[in-house]
């Protein structure tokens, strides 16, 4: 055995929401490793969302641990948890990534703000340049871009302030197969490039060819399906 | 960042944010309107009469008094005798003594007999003294001084006659028209009630009553106006007289001796303390206006309240989006506060504005027609605590949708139902 810390380890995660009895996540070991790329196939019903919940920090477990890069993400109180967030993660979802009324720059800006990172304008350039934007949209309003655009500008964002895991909720969805399997590939050298983590939640079986590992949620989740959701 | 967020949020909302930043700013002209009106209403009331020490009329109510001697509201219940307020002006310590004699009007303004002292020693405001804007004071029987409204609205120049009216309703039925007045003078503006006011000399009014006894003429006898010139002038009685102290320490010591005084009851009122005591008896008018106006800010706010309520549900995935990149719920709810707090201050911004503007326009009409001076001095201390009250209204309001926001936040956290 080595003793490498993992980028998420999960022991005896047990989450049922209030006002219910069963439990909806029920995963008594989970690791995975730094630098891997991990597709977690999900279909709706499978606990997925509130998985996700849980490694972001905003729902708490009522059981088990949770360790990302060393740190036990349960033990600590909700504001930590939001800091850690802010620090560590990159969080990308299906659609709507961007606050429409607000510039390009600015939502980049939000997770250089919320990370404590400073500004640093060769690392938006380099990282506009990799994603194929143009930096004249940088001003633009999000609600004026192409979806595609959109979802890069997502990735940027997710990037800028370099964390160690970046956590993909369905975020091809939105896109025809071609842009679709580009995306994951820009998406993965860019995660690459920054040594990032990569949870790739999905309920389309295709797309696991460009990942590393391929886990079925329903068979780490130790529910009854039907209390799921 | 908060900032940018919360201001490029409601600018994306601009129409829902624009009606409640309207509603809000007519609602904030409302209750300052109200406000800065009364405070103005109460200045120029208080400062109707200045420099008098005391107002001497025969015994009746405080309020009666001060509201037939100075405000020309209501009627004298009796008269005082000529000989007695003689007397009483010739104490030591009277500096100066105006008399007054009411009863007379000319087309609903009413006539004031008095003496010359009037045009000296009268003060209004800020111990201003009364000027003339044309002519001068009256210097025979028949002369008479117009307040500034009275010649404005009856159009009257110099040198016009008028006739004079027994009694003080509009239709009188029973005229002076025998004794014709000249008018000799007319008063510069002064925002009080000298400007409806007639001004004749006590022998003028004595003259026009001469063949007259208890309100009625006496049959039979008819003195033409030249006739009553030769015939002694002095009056028998008089309404009440204005003093005037050397040192104001008198004061209450005069006071006393017009209280007790021997010859008839007499009622002596410092007009300072009965002005204050007479605006009291209005303050309930002011005090319901003030409620309205308080409500009706209520209301607004309550509509903005609404506003950010119903947004939520909108912004359900851009709080996710925050959230996700790092936000704590803190976060989500200082945004929501933040952005009433800045609906309230524009809207109070443009509330000074709109009741600025409407001050400077309305203020030339007030003076015309109501002889009040309304300044457009908005930017008081006054305003500024009305301005935090809002403002912290709007955020003790706003901490409905705020927690709403913070609760949903946590709860719901990444993902957004549809």
């Amino acid at each position: 055995m080595t003793t490498i810390t993992p980028a998420i380890s999960i022991n005896n995660l047990r989450y049922t929401w209030p006002k219910t009895s069963q439990p909806v996540i029920n995963i008594p070991q989970w690791n995975i490793n730094v630098g891997s790329r991990v597709f977690l196939y999900g279909r709706s019903g499978s606990g997925k969302s509130t998985l996700l919940n849980i490694l972001a920090g905003i729902l708490q477990p009522q059981q088990g641990h949770i360790d990302i890069y060393g740190k036990t993400l349960t033990e600590l109180n909700q504001r930590q948890r939001d800091k850690f967030r802010a620090e560590y993660m990159g969080v990308i979802f299906q659609q709507f990534n961007l606050i429409p009324y607000l510039s390009v720059a600015n939502n980049i800006g939000l997770s250089q703000y919320f990370s404590g990172k400073d500004y640093n304008q060769d690392r938006l350039s380099l990282l506009m340049k990799q994603l194929n934007l143009h930096e004249d949209i940088l001003q633009q309003q999000a609600n004026q871009l192409s979806v595609g655009q959109q979802q890069r500008v997502a990735v940027a964002r997710a990037l800028y302030h370099q964390p160690k895991l970046i956590i993909a909720d369905e975020p091809t969805s939105a896109l025809d197969t071609e842009t679709r399997d580009n995306f994951i590939e820009l998406l993965l050298t860019q995660c690459q490039l920054n040594n990032s983590t990569v949870l790739f939640v999905s309920h389309d079986k295709t797309l696991a060819t460009h990942f590393d590992q391929l886990i079925d949620l329903q068979q780490l989740n130790e529910i009854e399906s039907k209390y799921a959701i | 960042m908060l900032f940018r967020i919360a201001s490029a949020s409601l600018l994306n909302r601009k129409t829902s944010v624009l009606l409640t930043v309207l509603s809000i700013a007519i609602s904030v002209a409302i209750v300052l309107s109200v406000e800065h009106i009364r405070h103005e209403a109460k200045k120029s009331f208080t400062s109707t009469l200045s420099s008098t020490d005391l107002i001497v009329g025969a015994r009746s109510g405080r309020i009666n008094l001060l509201l037939y001697s100075v405000f020309r509201i209501g009627n004298a219940t009796n008269n005082i005798d000529w000989k007695s307020y003689k007397t009483i002006a010739q104490q030591k310590g009277v500096r100066w003594s105006i008399p007054i004699s009411l009863g007379d009007s000319h087309k609903g303004y009413r006539v004031l007999g008095t003496n010359t002292d009037y045009f000296k020693h009268y003060r209004y405001g800020n111990k201003q003294a009364l000027r003339f804007d044309q002519g001068s004071e009256f210097k025979s029987v028949y002369d008479v001084v117009l307040g500034a409204d009275v010649a404005k609205k009856l159009g009257y120049n110099l040198n016009q006659k008028i006739i004079l009216s027994h009694g003080i309703s509009e239709i009188s039925f029973t005229q002076h028209d025998d004794k014709p007045f000249t008018i000799v003078g007319i008063l510069k503006s002064t925002g009080t009630p000298v400007d409806q006011t007639i001004h004749i000399s006590l022998a003028g009014m004595e003259a026009i009553h001469i063949d007259w006894k208890n309100g009625a003429p006496i049959a039979g006898l008819k003195i033409d106006a030249e006739t009553a010139l030769l015939k002694d002038l002095t009056p028998k009685t008089i309404t009440a007289f204005l003093v005037g102290l050397n040192n104001k320490i008198l004061t209450f010591r005069l006071q006393r001796q017009i209280n007790e005084f021997r010859g008839e009851p007499l009622l002596a009122i410092l007009p300072g303390i009965a002005l204050s005591e007479l605006w009291q008896t209005m303050s309930i008018i002011e005090k319901i206006l003030a409620l309205i106006a308080a409500l009706v800010v209520i209301a607004s706010l309550l509509g903005m309240t609404t506003m950010m309520l119903s947004s939520l549900k909108q912004r359900q995935r851009e709080i996710a989006i925050l959230r996700s990149t790092g936000a704590s719920a803190r976060f989500i709810f200082c945004l929501i506060e933040l952005e009433a707090i800045l609906v309230a201050i524009v809207g109070i911004g443009l509330g000074v504005g709109l009741l600025w503007c409407s001050l400077l326009l309305a203020q030339p009409i007030v003076a015309d027609y109501y002889g009040l001076y309304l300044s457009a001095n908005l930017f008081t201390l006054r305003t500024g605590i009305y301005a935090l009250v809002i403002i912290g209204v709007a955020t003790f309001l706003a901490i409905i949708p705020s927690f709403m926001a913070y609760r949903d936040s946590l709860a719901q956290g990444l993902t957004v139902r549809e």
